[in-house]
């Protein structure tokens, strides 16, 4: 027979406390596509949390300059704050020096200011995508704790996993023979990445809705959107 | 505030460490009295620095402590207190994370044709009990804005209060100028995004609505920082509830109007109402248009029992039968008591 001590006794007494988590996952997916003279950034834009759906309209992606475009999925409270402090510390920049931040330039500064919060961090996936200072595409990116690449192309967010062997095949060509590798132009690049997104809207809750798609050359942004299944 | 917990407290030397300030203070007094003499207060703590101003920061060290490795340095074995740090505050007491006490429930908005709606009930709860039936959870901000709160009752009025006084001194400036339900919104995202960074959360969901530049405006903020903008809001339990209701007529009807977005909010009351145990059937109901705010109520809930007697159990007690009888579900009868 168990015996109840004292203390096991008095766990069950007074209010239930809730315990404070400070971190949510609220979903969301991104995909990165560099090209010779593009880059392509798109993200889904359902936000959720557990079971349920905060908005089907809210897109994660962030114009932080006319060749930069961040994408965040992941604790939405951290992405939106991390964003705001890029934001900030670009116009910073833009004041200091008298031009905007190159990509490369926001790509490091993305990455110091993650591990600044090493210990507390942002957990928030980041990728970054736009031009090059010789106006080639260029995608980042990131763990959560400012560990970083430039990559050709790339899926994060919680479909992440779904979406990049896709990628990685059809852009990569991994694990094809007697193909003929060639540079990926935008018309290819979209459908590619809107495929990619309807596979991974039917496997994951968390992706979903429709995407937004920023597509990034010399002459500006362009923004399309596209719609998936809303279950 | 850093709460602190009676079982935690020192059994020598307990110097109560009061804010970051009397950290400082409570090193040099127990330089002086040395680190076996109890010091309770304030108070005690302002005399001894009355009495030797000069002294006080130094000392040799005496049978029962030993000295300082350096000036207002820890003694040997001892911590190290950096004046008004981190370390000072969590030297002897650790912090009891805290929770919702006194709490209201949903709180739903639309967005209609030329203005917002905002509605939540008025009761707040203790956990499960149904505590006080008379708590306004909608606020009159200003002309550009309403808000409603879900939560922790105390961090709401709490908030409430800096709100208002940032309207007033708004208001004082009289230049024209009012703030706008955007700039509300964003301003609580900061407000609840570092309150949670410093772990120590203000416990709510907040709606904001408005009109800006025109444009009805819905936002909503929580505990976390999370924000968002929508057509349509339900926190709570309103999440589940009325949630799907709120997308199946926005869906089918994008133009709603204020009158279609009353009946809706009254909808998902009712069903709110029928079906989460934390609600209430009376409510407030905030309006927003250019004409202006009406925050009308408490009004009350539109209920209809009548198809509860369908309802195998539904009766506790009925004269006519015995209780096993009325205890028969549709699933067989229940195990006697």
């Amino acid at each position: 027979m168990a015996l109840y001590t004292v203390a096991d006794y008095r766990t069950n007494v007074g209010a239930k406390t809730v315990p404070f988590i400070p971190y949510d996952d609220n979903g969301g997916s991104l995909v990165a596509v560099a090209g010779d003279d593009f880059a392509l950034l798109a993200s889904d834009t359902r936000l959720s949390t557990g079971f349920s759906i905060y908005t089907r309209e809210q897109s994660k992606l962030f114009r932080l300059s006319d060749t930069t475009v961040l994408g965040c999925a992941g604790c939405w409270c951290d992405a939106l704050t991390l964003a705001r402090i890029l934001e900030a510390r670009m116009q910073m920049y833009l004041h200091e020096h008298q031009r905007p931040m190159s990509t490369p330039a926001v790509a490091q500064m993305l990455s110091t200011l993650l591990y600044y919060k090493r210990f507390f961090p942002y957990y928030v996936a980041n990728l970054l995508a736009g031009l090059d200072e010789e106006g080639k595409g260029c995608v980042y990116s990131y763990d959560p704790v400012g560990s970083y690449e430039r990559v050709h192309y790339k899926a994060s967010g919680s479909a992440g996993a779904l979406l990049l062997p896709f990628l990685d095949n059809q852009i990569g060509y991994n694990n094809m023979e007697n193909v003929t590798p060639e540079p990926v132009g935008i018309p290819k690049a979209m459908q590619i990445l809107k495929d990619a997104f309807i596979s991974a809207a039917e496997r994951d809750i968390y992706t979903g809705d429709s995407i937004f798609i920023n597509i990034i050359t010399k002459d500006g942004i362009q923004e399309e959107k596209f719609a998936l299944r809303r279950d | 505030m850093v709460p602190l917990h009676p079982t935690r407290m020192p059994r020598s030397g307990a110097n109560v460490v009061v804010t970051d300030r009397l950290v400082v203070l409570n090193i040099a007094v127990l330089i002086e009295v040395g680190e076996g003499a109890v010091v309770n207060n304030t108070t005690d703590i302002k005399n001894k620095m009355m009495e030797h101003p000069n002294m006080a920061w130094m000392t040799s060290g005496d049978s029962y402590s030993s000295a300082r490795f350096w000036h207002s340095g820890p003694a040997p074995g001892t911590v190290y207190n950096f004046p008004g740090g981190l370390a000072a505050q969590n030297t002897f007491y650790t912090e009891v994370p805290q929770g919702p006490i006194t709490t209201g429930g949903s709180v739903l908005g639309v967005a209609f044709e030329g203005g917002v709606a905002i509605t939540a009930d008025i009761l707040t709860s203790y956990g499960s009990l149904a505590r006080f039936r008379d708590c306004s959870r909608v606020m009159h901000v200003n002309d550009n804005i309403i808000l409603g709160a879900g939560g922790d009752y105390a961090d709401y009025q709490f908030l409430k209060d800096v709100i208002q006084q940032k309207i007033l001194e708004e208001e004082c400036l009289d230049d024209g100028f009012s703030l706008k339900p955007k700039a509300l919104h964003c301003w609580l995202t900061r407000v609840m995004y570092n309150h949670r960074s410093k772990l120590h959360p203000l416990w709510n969901n907040f709606i904001v609505g408005g009109l800006q530049d025109g444009e009805p405006f819905l936002g909503a903020v929580d505990k976390i920082g999370t924000a968002y903008v929508d057509r349509h809001i339900a926190t709570g339990r309103g999440a589940y509830l009325a949630l799907p209701l709120m997308r199946a007529k926005v869906e089918q009807d994008p133009h709603m109007t204020q009158k279609e977005a009353h009946e809706l909010l009254f909808r998902c009351l009712k069903v709110l109402y029928y079906r989460d145990a934390q609600s209430y059937p009376k409510f407030q109901l905030a309006t927003l248009t250019k004409e202006g705010v009406s925050v009308e109520g408490p009004l009350m809930v539109e209920q209809n029992w009548e198809s509860a007697h369908m309802i195998s159990c539904y009766y506790s007690v009925d004269e006519d039968h015995s209780l096993l009888t009325v205890l028969t579900s549709d699933y067989g009868p229940f195990p006697s008591i």
